[in-house]
């Protein structure tokens, strides 16, 4: 890893915004990289606005705050609209497919559109679809091995969750293979 | 982290009142503090909980409370009555917006005053500020240093993206530091006679300077502890001349050791026309903002101000010196920070740059540092 890389995740309150980002960082901390996961949310715990800011760098990290962001991963409308002003040109910006109707417009940026709560569905547990989503976005910017993923899910989530590791991580698979079926001009 | 420095520190009880952003301190201590030898404490309120700790501390256990501003507010009486009756303590201020319940979960720095100026006589409260979760650990400590050698509570003013900012820290290498106790009576569990000349009273000074040796209260020796004024005994009196040389060393045992109790990071150029000074989550965006515009050739100092209060007036001379102009980076409205040190700025030019609601980014610093705005 040469130079840091600096992500938002982004969406409402109840998507796992906090988690995906939270789950990314630890993962990058057990790879042996500095991290920052700053959270920010509004007042209510369901329903409002969640963001959150993760920088992974091979080096110490100055300000947790930054002016633009390498990638975003938007999970709702504003968020997209928000933080598609924000990246950098030739960064990435993904978004979940079904909760964002006017898709980003900038034409220097790599956009992806995600299925990932349709997937989620399908796969019997809608509370997946951010991992769905990390999973995707980390086959797109692959920061951390999936094995450091899991590793970090098994840290984070309280032990009486842990049968649901191998859910987690059929999700991630679903969201890489997603990607790879985007890339590949398949229709989903 | 700032639980994990106060355990290291010897912290043996803790009480507080969950508020945003202070609570991961609280539920850090409920976790931690009982298996690592000390008592942690859910109190009822904030008046309570920093009560709880006075009363701790006063037996001779280092002690620790947390809070954000609302809880803060209610416990500005009782940090009054620990500075009186010289009971260390250290207290955990984490800012969120305000004012009154404001903004649970938007950060800010603004209680910088309403922390310093929170007694009634303006007595100097020593404040540090950390600008990460390293310093969180590392100030802590200090803290519980300076709150026991002083004998007086410390501030540890953090805010919510220090807070709740999730950062890597390598255990390994924190210093491992502890902090110093309070000088204590030899006589802390033998039955010592009552002196007639209180020279061993817990509250006895010779020069308005020293401080005096502890006895805990409920100790074999007598503790007169009182709010009110009161002489070198304890014993309420007006204005006695010995009553008003207990008030005066309230303040002269703090200022006497000020310069020992300074903490700043300097990253200053010699040949620097605009120095940078800020604190705490703020600094850390301006040290980014100093870097990009050294690329571009701005010729700029950086001082990052750890020990807030006293002001460390000596690092304001020095970082000053050659400096055409000064910018105050701090995440409230009018410039807090800025409206104390100015007055030892002298005719240097000071400006501000100030943000409610949002962290301040690096590119709006920059663009004061580079004479854009």
């Amino acid at each position: 890893m040469q130079r840091s890389h600096e992500i938002i995740f982004a969406g409402f309150g109840g998507q796992g915004i906090l988690s995906m980002g939270q789950i990314l960082g630890y993962a990058a901390m057990i790879e042996g990289k500095e991290v920052s996961w700053m959270p920010s949310y509004g007042p209510e715990m369901r329903g409002g606005t969640a963001n959150c800011i993760v920088i992974i760098s091979p080096g110490r990290i100055s300000s947790p705050i930054i002016t633009q962001f390498d990638s975003a991963v938007a999970l709702n409308q504003p968020s997209v609209e928000k933080f598609e002003k924000r990246l950098k040109s030739n960064g990435l910006m993904m978004y979940e497919e079904s909760t964002v109707i006017t898709p980003p417009t900038r034409e220097d940026l790599r956009i992806l559109s995600i299925p990932a709560v349709s997937e989620a569905i399908a796969m019997g547990k809608k509370q997946v679809a951010n991992m769905i989503m990390l999973g995707a976005f980390l086959s797109v910017q692959p920061l951390v091995r999936k094995e450091s993923v899991m590793d970090a899910l098994s840290k984070v989530l309280p032990e009486r969750h842990h049968h649901l590791l191998p859910l987690n991580e059929q999700a991630l698979d679903v969201g890489k293979g997603l990607v790879s079926r985007i890339e590949a001009g398949v229709a989903h | 982290m700032m639980a994990e420095g106060a355990i290291q520190a010897g912290c043996a009880f803790f009480a507080g009142y969950p508020i945003t952003p202070a609570t991961g301190i609280f539920k850090a201590m409920i976790d931690e503090l009982p298996s690592r030898k000390g008592l942690a404490l859910s109190a009822p309120d904030e008046i309570s909980a920093i009560a709880y700790c006075i009363g701790a501390s006063m037996r001779g256990f280092k002690s620790m409370t947390a809070t954000s501003g609302p809880g803060w507010a209610l416990m500005t009486e009782s940090v009054q009555y620990a500075l009186m009756t010289e009971t260390p303590l250290v207290i955990a201020l984490v800012q969120r917006l305000g004012p009154s319940t404001g903004g649970a979960t938007q950060g800010s720095q603004g209680d910088v005053l309403l922390a310093e100026y929170c007694t009634s006589g303006g007595y100097t409260i020593p404040i540090l500020c950390p600008t990460n979760a390293r310093e969180c650990f590392e100030l802590t400590i200090l803290a519980f240093t300076w709150a026991e050698i002083l004998r007086m509570p410390v501030i540890v003013l953090s805010d919510k993206e220090i807070a709740m900012t999730t950062e890597s820290v390598d255990y390994e290498s924190l210093p491992q530091m502890t902090s110093q106790d309070r000088p204590k009576n030899s006589a802390f569990v033998e039955f010592g006679e009552y002196d007639k000349e209180r020279k061993n009273g817990t509250y006895y000074f010779h020069a308005l300077h020293e401080i005096p040796i502890f006895s805990p209260v409920g100790g074999s020796r007598k503790v007169t502890a009182t709010g009110s004024a009161h002489d070198k005994a304890g014993t309420l009196q007006k204005n006695s001349p010995e009553t008003i040389d207990v008030l005066a060393h309230l303040e002269e045992k703090l200022l006497w050791r000020a310069d020992d109790f300074v903490a700043v990071k300097q990253d200053l150029d010699p040949a620097a026309e605009t120095l940078v000074i800020s604190y705490g989550i703020s600094s850390r965006a301006a040290q980014d903002a100093v870097r990009q515009s050294r690329k571009s050739g701005a010729k700029v100092s950086m001082l990052t101000i750890q020990s807030l209060f006293p002001v460390p007036r000596k690092k304001l001379r020095q970082a000053t010196e050659g400096v055409k102009r000064v910018i105050v980076v701090e995440e409230n409205l009018r410039g807090l920070y800025r409206s104390v040190i100015e007055r030892y700025l002298g005719p240097i030019q000071v400006r501000g740059v100030n943000k409610i609601g949002a962290m301040i980014t690096p590119a709006e610093i920059r663009s004061v540092i580079e004479g854009a705005v």
